[in-house]
């Protein structure tokens, strides 16, 4: 980069920059940091990988089009099948797979699971609920289906595909799922997590988890598919207790009131209660915070991030009309003075068609807004 | 063979920042790449140098072609999942990078994350002189980008190696644009300072 040309180049940088010595600088910078041009054989060894993934993604959408009717199972073993190469770059250690799940889910290894070892045998599948952990923010799940030899059993989508309600009957809404898959053992594991908001800590769960409806696909192409229908597994577990602080405080920046209600913490997870009235045009259900947490040598922002995703955490709307700010992992051994930052609200309106990009209509306010307390 | 898997709940979105516009090009791309995944070269065509480059900083020469590759079939397994939601593509695909250049380093430790840029050669129709002063430039200013903070390194590492501009940094650490440019600025006045007196 020629310095005379920098202003063109970074004019975020230099628009307003007078001085020659700075623009000068920035071409220097540019040249010595995109001095080195990616090896060839980058490009080369990128596209075995990528070309099967695109072919398997192009093989699914097109069964899609042919045999809707299929897409759940078809789309699951292509997904798959394109995530074995990820899983072969990455290149996991050969573990228990119910280890390789759990070290997946941030905080999950270490969580006191509670062992349960129900299992139950249907048409030759067999379902067993290994263990479960609860706390006042989470209940988490982890089962694993043995099929028989010919058959293999995927996980994917099984979101769709399980339910677990307490004593009264209510259904705790689904996190989220995750699962891995042992063809040449015909073994398959799933992690499955709820909210558990309503839970009261210090009381037992009984849960009953249903999974509604259990298959396994021929491995041999064009063979039958097994069914097995539902299982349900009535378990009991302890409802781990948590830390909750009230800090009920508002801080106004832009003229936004933000108010921290409270703040659980469990070893699962740490939730944020929150309320502001945020508007410009958006729904209150469409608003979300971007926030950390921090104390004495420690932030959340610095924690790896869970694996495969990138996030800390996520923001969503309860029941109540409060905004929930979660924060994955356990931050439970953390004491003295917490400090609560909510760098900014977005507002996301998918209640209206998106713009002609594509885009859905969005708005952001610039905080921040901080909240001291003591744990 | 082994699977993996991971669905969230729709109701619980991830915290992501958002920016005002987005790339029109890169919303183009991206939406014909979810449709027709044999589409997905073109934004591998275009971001791939740019992901090299920041990697190569971060994680050094010999580690970055295969972390590279990695961001990649991430970004594409992930693909059908994204939705913009304000967060570009660039921002996007960098964050993926700069987890798994942090989990390289936290997994590896076999080398510190210095985010320095590596010593290139002179020119070679230099004469002598000119490429005794080229490298000698380069090792001042890696000199004095050594001193700066992690954070700052990284800053320069998005904006010079990764080509990010100051709207997409900020999208990629979830501080406003002014925040950034405010940064970048700082950055570059102070090493101009030490620059000129050294």
């Amino acid at each position: 980069v020629n310095p005379s040309h920098a202003t063109d180049i970074y004019p975020d940088l230099l628009d307003d920059e007078s001085d020659a010595a700075v623009k000068g600088l920035v071409g220097h910078l540019a040249n010595i940091y995109r001095g080195v041009d990616a090896p060839v054989a980058l490009r080369r060894s990128l596209e075995g990988p990528i070309l099967a993934s695109v072919k398997a993604r192009q093989d699914l959408l097109a069964r899609r089009k042919v045999r809707s009717r299929f897409s759940v199972k078809i789309g699951a073993l292509m997904a798959a099948a394109a995530l074995v190469l990820i899983v072969g770059v990455v290149g996991y250690a050969v573990a228990p797979l119910v280890d390789q799940l759990l070290a997946g889910e941030r905080g999950a290894a270490t969580l006191p699971m509670h062992a349960i070892g129900q299992t139950q045998t249907t048409n030759g599948i067999t379902v067993t609920l290994d263990r479960a952990y609860a706390d006042v923010n989470r209940v988490i799940v982890v089962y694993k289906i043995q099929v028989p030899a010919g058959f293999a059993h995927s996980t994917s989508g099984i979101d769709h595909k399980i339910q677990l309600t307490d004593t009264q009957g209510s259904t705790l809404p689904l996190i989220d799922a995750s699962g891995l898959a042992d063809e040449a053992s015909h073994l398959s594991t799933g992690l499955v997590t709820f909210d558990a908001e309503s839970l009261a800590s210090g009381t037992d769960l009984t849960g009953k988890l249903t999974f509604l409806d259990v298959r396994a696909r021929a491995q041999q192409l064009g063979g039958r598919e097994l069914s097995a229908g539902a299982f349900t597994f009535t378990f009991s577990v302890p409802v781990a207790s948590g830390r909750e602080v009230t800090v009920s405080k508002t801080v106004v920046q832009k003229g936004v009131a933000v108010t921290l209600e409270r703040v659980v913490i469990t070893p699962s997870e740490t939730r944020a209660y929150l309320r502001f009235p945020a508007d410009a045009g958006i729904p209150d259900s469409g608003w979300s915070t971007y926030a950390h947490m921090s104390g004495s040598g420690w932030d959340s922002r610095q924690l790896p991030a869970f694996k495969g995703l990138i996030t800390l955490g996520s923001s969503f709307m309860n029941g109540r009309g409060e905004h929930v700010q979660t924060f994955s992992g356990d931050f439970s051994g953390r004491h003295g003075e917490w400090t609560f930052t909510v760098d900014a609200l977005f507002g996301s309106d998918t209640t209206v068609p998106n713009d002609q990009n594509g885009l859905p209509k969005q708005a952001r306010i610039e905080g921040p807004w901080t909240f001291k307390f003591s744990l | 063979m082994q699977m993996v898997h991971s669905v969230v709940n729709a109701d619980r979105p991830v915290s992501v920042p958002v920016q005002s516009e987005a790339s029109d090009a890169d919303a183009l791309l991206v939406r014909n790449a979810q449709e027709h995944p044999e589409e997905f070269a073109s934004l591998y065509e275009r971001y791939f140098e740019a992901i090299y480059r920041y990697l190569q900083v971060r994680a050094g020469p010999a580690d970055a072609a295969d972390l590279t590759q990695q961001v990649f079939l991430k970004a594409f397994a992930s693909l059908p999942k994204y939705r913009a939601r304000g967060l570009p593509f660039s921002a996007w695909l960098f964050r993926i990078a700069r987890n798994l250049a942090t989990d390289h380093h936290r997994l590896s430790r076999r080398t510190p994350d210095e985010l320095l840029p590596s010593v290139i050669q002179p020119n070679s129709a230099a004469s002598p002189e000119d490429s005794a002063l080229q490298t000698e430039m380069q090792l001042r200013l890696r000199s004095l980008i050594r001193n700066l903070d992690g954070d700052k390194r990284e800053l320069l590492a998005m904006r010079f190696a990764g080509g990010l501009s100051s709207r997409e940094i900020a999208a990629v650490i979830g501080k406003s644009e002014a925040a950034v440019k405010k940064q970048l600025t700082r950055i570059l006045h102070t090493i101009k300072e030490k620059y000129s007196e050294s």
